[in-house]
């Protein structure tokens, strides 16, 4: 029996974890005031402290996840769903 | 990535008699979480070499910059080996002259620059007309000296181009290498990434190493060469991780804060208007005016400030000049307390209104972090103690970059690891040499350029970072290379009171001994004579642990460092 690569779709992989990660990390920061139960000072400055964890927590994912699917899945949720945030705040009401 | 992972295995088939049992499942489990440690170690290394050389150029310049103010700059300018002559009456008389004589439309903003090593060399005036109103809003910059006060600089023009109007000196170049590498966005990106990479190189260093304390007291020097790098390299790490841990979240925050993550929070919450968002959170606010005149209360305004023994005046900012309404707002320094501090007062009647820090606005726990961000990266509090701990645990940010790249080196040029030729690890190691020791030269060729060409520091030290990285690409012997470049370091700073006697006007011999200016440079001595020393004890070729001793014992040395290496680390037997 042979086991598979350690990781599957390595550069696939390199650059969701690099560019994709960034990406979602930064529209996450640019959604999170819309659903922050904070004063609006915390509301806009909490997202942007939290980023650097954001980013590392889904860069870590990027890598050690064995499926590369299950990756994308959750970001491409994670991007969707906050854009339509954005989208939402800025043309719904 | 896939070097080592795509590797084929052969998994041990289940014992009969075991599928489905809990036996079965603790022997998956086992094989997973090797193959999450063997991810986490992959990930460190590659991560670690692919950004060694730019941490260790930032990490380096960051623990210089942490004294670019004041020490740096006093070193670098003569004007402010002595007090300045900018007293609080001859300021305000110079800002009611400048506002007499120029049109009111530039009565708007009016700002001071206040003399002093901590930011600014020459006392400046600014004078702005509204850029709200007018996008071709103009501004006037008065430059004075500050001890014979002579203006030495009138410059008008777009409000954009104003800022380029300040004279750099070698402390503003250093800061600002370490903040963009002087790349402007790109390097800010850059920047703000590294950090984020130091972050990861963190979390995946915590998941390989699990005997955390065991490594705080492992260093083995004398077993071999490679056991060294790898100890010093988990000592540094694990002593330093809070300040490194720190740096990175610091790092990444400031480098990525202007490009990235204030248009993203205005996005949304501004429709993208980024100065809407920074001014309403700004303790700064421009004052409804009353169209009735007033006379400014400068002096009285800046004695008060002058007075308090434990603050240092870095700017006033007056806005609505000569209104009922107009207030003005004083920005301060001050050691006892981490963040600055920001008076603001009634110009009319120079009453004080309120004291608040920078992003009090902010409010809650988010202002508080925002305020402590930026003195925490810097060592920028707590006095000349912290700042000398933050330039030692800076270093100690920069080796760990500089041994991981070795080891990583070191395990391909001379152990099983790797698909390339030694002599293309060798090229890698020669490169490494030259950058960051090549690094250390440049930095101290600096000083050199300050006295003796001012306007050509930033030229002067990519000349001879780039004369020292050539010399260590043509050499074979990396070990002598770094030896020489770390003496040439050295001779530089050893050699600078000599330069300071030849080009100071004033002599600083004939100065008052205890004066700051003479403990910078005593210092730097000090800091020259380390690094001689250091040359001198590091080995002039590739250690191979004891001259005597024969080729096979050398072998099973070797092999007993790597079998030590591995037993120290959980990922021992996946590799």
């Amino acid at each position: 029996m042979t086991k598979p690569p350690l990781f599957s779709h390595s550069f696939l992989r390199v650059l969701t974890a690099v560019l994709g990660c960034l990406l979602v990390s930064v529209v996450i920061v640019a959604a999170m005031p819309t659903y922050l139960p904070f004063e609006l000072g915390n509301r806009i400055a909490g997202p942007s402290l939290l980023f650097p964890f954001l980013w590392l927590a889904l860069f870590l994912y990027s890598v050690i996840a064995s499926s590369l699917l299950r990756v994308w899945s959750l970001l491409g949720v994670l991007l969707v769903s906050h854009i339509g945030l954005i989208v939402w705040a800025l043309y719904g009401s | 990535m896939a070097v080592k992972g795509s590797t084929e295995y052969k998994t041990i088939a289940p014992p009969k008699g075991l599928a489905g049992t809990k036996e079965q499942y603790a022997i998956m489990n086992k094989t997973t979480k090797r193959d999450q440690l063997k991810k986490f170690y992959i990930l460190h290394s590659w991560v670690g070499v692919i950004t060694g050389i730019l941490l260790f150029v930032i990490a380096f310049t960051g623990a210089v910059s942490v004294f670019a103010r004041p020490d740096l700059k006093l070193w670098a300018n003569e004007s402010l080996h002595q007090p300045s002559a900018a007293t609080p009456q001859i300021i305000a008389e110079l800002i009611h002259d400048a506002a007499a004589n120029t049109d009111e439309s530039f009565h708007h903003e009016i700002h001071a620059f206040l003399p002093s090593p901590s930011v600014w060399t020459n006392l400046v005036l600014i004078l702005e007309q509204d850029h709200d109103e007018d996008p071709d809003a103009q501004a006037l910059w008065l430059e004075y000296h500050p001890q014979t006060l002579e203006l030495i600089k009138r410059w008008q023009g777009d409000t954009e181009e104003l800022f380029d109007q300040r004279s750099q000196d070698m402390s503003d170049f250093i800061s600002g290498f370490h903040a963009d590498l002087h790349l402007g966005r790109v390097g800010l990106i850059l920047t703000g990434l590294l950090g984020l990479t130091l972050m990861a190189s963190i979390a995946t260093g915590l998941f390989i190493h699990r005997k955390i304390l065991k490594e705080l007291f492992s260093f083995r020097p004398h077993r071999s060469f490679r056991l060294l790098l790898t100890d010093t390299h988990k000592v540094i790490s694990v002593w330093g991780i809070l300040f490194h841990s720190m740096i990175g979240f610091t790092g990444a925050f400031l480098g990525l804060a202007t490009v990235l993550l204030v248009p993203a929070a205005a996005f949304v919450s501004f429709s993208g208007d980024q100065e809407k968002l920074l001014e309403t959170l700004s303790p700064e606010v421009y004052p409804v005016l009353s169209s009735n005149y007033a006379d400014m209360q400068v002096q009285p305004i800046l004695e008060q400030i002058y007075n308090d023994q434990k603050i240092e005046p870095l700017r006033i900012s007056i806005y609505g000049w000569g209104d009922k309404n107009a207030v003005g707002f004083v920005d301060t320094f001050n050691q006892s307390r981490m963040p600055r501090e920001n008076y603001k007062f009634q110009m009319a009647t120079a009453q004080q209104l309120e004291t608040s820090t920078r992003f009090e606005t902010v409010g809650g726990v988010s202002g508080q972090i925002l305020d402590v961000i930026y003195p925490l990266h810097f060592g920028n509090f707590g006095g000349i103690a912290v700042k000398i701990l933050w330039a030692v645990l800076g270093v100690s940010t920069s080796l760990i970059a500089l041994t991981g790249m070795m080891i990583w080196v070191e395990r391909r040029a001379f152990g099983s690891e790797g698909n390339l030729s030694k002599q293309n690890y060798q090229r890698l190691s020669r490169l490494t040499i030259g950058s960051c020791a090549g690094l250390v030269v440049a930095c101290c060729g600096m000083f050199w350029f300050q006295r003796l060409a001012h306007d050509w520091v930033s030229v002067g030290f990519f000349c001879v970072w780039g004369v020292a990285l050539l010399y260590s690409l043509l050499r074979n012997n990396d070990f002598q290379t770094c030896r020489q470049l770390l003496g040439a370091s050295a001779f530089l700073l050893i050699a600078l009171p000599i330069l300071d006697s030849v080009t100071l006007d004033k002599n600083p011999l004939y100065g008052s001994t205890a004066s700051h200016f003479n403990i910078i440079s005593l210092a730097l001595v000090f800091i020259g004579a380390g690094l001689g020393f250091i040359a001198k004890k590091l080995p002039s070729e590739r250690p191979s642990n004891n001259k005597s001793t024969s080729s096979a014992d050398q072998d099973k040395l070797v092999e007993e460092a790597d079998v030590a290496e591995k037993t120290d680390s959980i990922i021992e037997g996946s590799l």
